[in-house]
């Protein structure tokens, strides 16, 4: 058993001149549901391929379950982007056997069953797929997956409110109670009921950081509420 | 590694089977073109008199003759636009795993060499399978034409060498591809302009080494004293030319491809940066 599924340790992330993180430090326990927050360009994707290792940081360190990033953490990782990531021109029984190729954790009869949740067909070909059916199948693969940490970029951001409560039920019912979760969104108010912790970032730093029960207790109110002002433009 | 073998020639063989496979045909219809009009030839000869000349017996298909001079033409371009697609749908397939299709790439459990080595040996195998279906289309012509067809012989150690040469320079020429992509990766919407900057300098830069090799080795006296009797012997009727000096043009593209290969995997495993 790791002590935290995920650790960042003052990291840091340059594109030239432009600072996109600076001196990020937290961690996600294992059990705990940690939201990554913050408005538009304040750094969260930057963050979240970092620690799925898509990124090389410029300063600081991250770890997974105690493992820089490399294939050893990638097998211990359920990293959804924040866009298609699959190749259009497969069928859905060809991502499914992607995936069971690759992860020795990936249960293909959960993911057949929430497939048969969304109606897909396994002969059905993703480039005849709207972006929301898509987003909801790299969803269910994602979480067909006992990895010990899950990386969620964005999960609810572009779809509708009805896949939003789709989304958010199957997070909820399928990731393992063991593992650690990172979930970036800017819509708090959807998301806030399912976290334990909270993360908010503003411009590549974090501006608060802790339980977020510890949160709304300190400032008087919701989550949502709290974003509302501390980032009002 | 050979999970990520089979599915890059999934992916490589959507994009190019239907390619081989129109060019073959083309190369079959040609080839029956040109097999009708010998056979019409024939049957005139056969029935006309003996002294009648190759214009008044060509004159007798002219649709025939110029449908098969197109095709024939179609056919020699076919087989270049074959070859020169391979190369460039193995190239692009690395150039994209290194933009929007690395977000899945890159997820999985698999080292940075295992991402190179299966493109790599997927990509050789699609240029030799593409220069092998370049010439079965040559052959499925002369075929038609009833001409025979026969590979220059050539000794089967000397050929040997000779297909371990052209394989190492295949793979030498990809892995500076790939090198070229690396170098050009996380360069935002320059990428392509960089990634082409980089291959013309690692090109020039590979020539200079190799023009430096050629002078050091001119000054050994190795081409006045060792390769040119070997190569008077060899002409003469001699035995070809001794193993150790063909394995140099196999170890001059081994050791460039290896040099590209490990600075390739260096940047792919520790400067990774996806746009």
């Amino acid at each position: 058993m790791c002590t935290d599924c995920l650790s960042c340790q003052a990291l840091s992330k340059t594109y030239g001149r432009r600072t996109a993180l600076c001196g990020v430090t937290f961690a996600v326990a294992p059990g705990r549901i940690t939201g990554l927050l913050g408005p538009n360009g304040s750094g969260k994707t930057t963050l979240i391929k970092l620690a799925a290792g898509l990124l090389t940081p410029s300063g600081g360190a991250v770890s997974v379950c105690g493992t820089p990033p490399g294939p050893a953490s990638k097998a211990l990782t359920a990293y959804l982007p924040d866009r298609v990531f699959l190749p259009l021109h497969c069928r859905v029984e060809d991502t499914l056997a992607l995936f069971a190729d690759f992860f020795p954790d990936f249960s293909r009869g959960k993911a057949a069953a929430m497939l048969a949740d969304l109606k897909l067909e396994p002969r059905m070909k993703l480039s005849s797929m709207s972006k929301g059916t898509l987003e909801k199948l790299q969803l269910a693969l994602v979480m067909s997956r006992r990895a010990r940490l899950y990386l969620l970029d964005e999960p609810i951001g572009g779809v509708d409110p009805a896949a939003r409560a789709y989304i958010l039920s199957t997070i909820i019912r399928n990731y393992s109670e063991d593992a650690g979760m990172l979930l970036s969104t800017h819509l708090i108010a959807e998301v806030e009921n399912l976290l334990d912790d909270a993360v908010f970032l503003r411009e590549g730093r974090v501006v608060s950081a802790g339980l977020a029960d510890d949160l709304r207790q300190r400032e008087g109110k919701g989550l949502d509420a709290w974003f509302r002002e501390v980032f009002a433009c | 590694m050979l999970k990520l073998l089979k599915w890059e020639l999934r992916q490589a063989g959507r994009s190019l089977l239907p390619l081989a496979g129109a060019y073959l045909a083309i190369a079959c219809v040609t080839a029956g073109m040109i097999a009708l009009n010998r056979r019409w030839f024939v049957l005139e000869q056969d029935t006309a008199a003996a002294s009648m000349s190759l214009s008044l017996r060509t004159a007798a298909s002219p649709v025939l003759g110029a449908a098969s001079v197109v095709l024939f033409a179609a056919l020699v371009l076919g087989a270049m636009a074959l070859t020169a697609a391979t190369v460039i749908v193995n190239v692009q397939r690395f150039y994209r795993m290194l933009g929007q299709e690395g977000y899945l790439a890159f997820s999985l459990p698999v080292t940075a060499a295992a991402h190179i080595g299966a493109k790599l040996l997927c990509a050789v195998l699609c240029t030799v399978l593409a220069v092998a279906a370049a010439l079965a289309g040559v052959w499925i012509i002369l075929l038609g034409a009833g001409a025979a067809f026969s590979l220059p012989g050539v000794p089967a150690d000397m050929a040997a060498w000779l297909a371990a040469g052209g394989l190492a320079s295949i793979a030498s020429g990809y892995l500076t591809a790939y090198l070229a992509c690396a170098i050009g990766m996380g360069r935002g919407r320059n990428r392509l302009a960089a990634s082409l900057l980089a291959f013309t300098a690692l090109v020039v830069l590979g020539q200079l080494a190799l023009l430096g090799l050629g002078l050091a080795l001119a000054r050994t006296g190795f081409f006045r004293i060792t390769l040119l009797p070997w190569m008077v012997h060899a002409a003469n009727g001699g035995a070809g030319l001794p193993g150790w000096i063909m394995a140099l043009t196999c170890c001059v593209p081994l050791a460039a491809g290896t040099v590209c290969f490990v600075l390739t995997r260096w940047l792919l495993a520790r400067r990774l940066n996806l746009p």
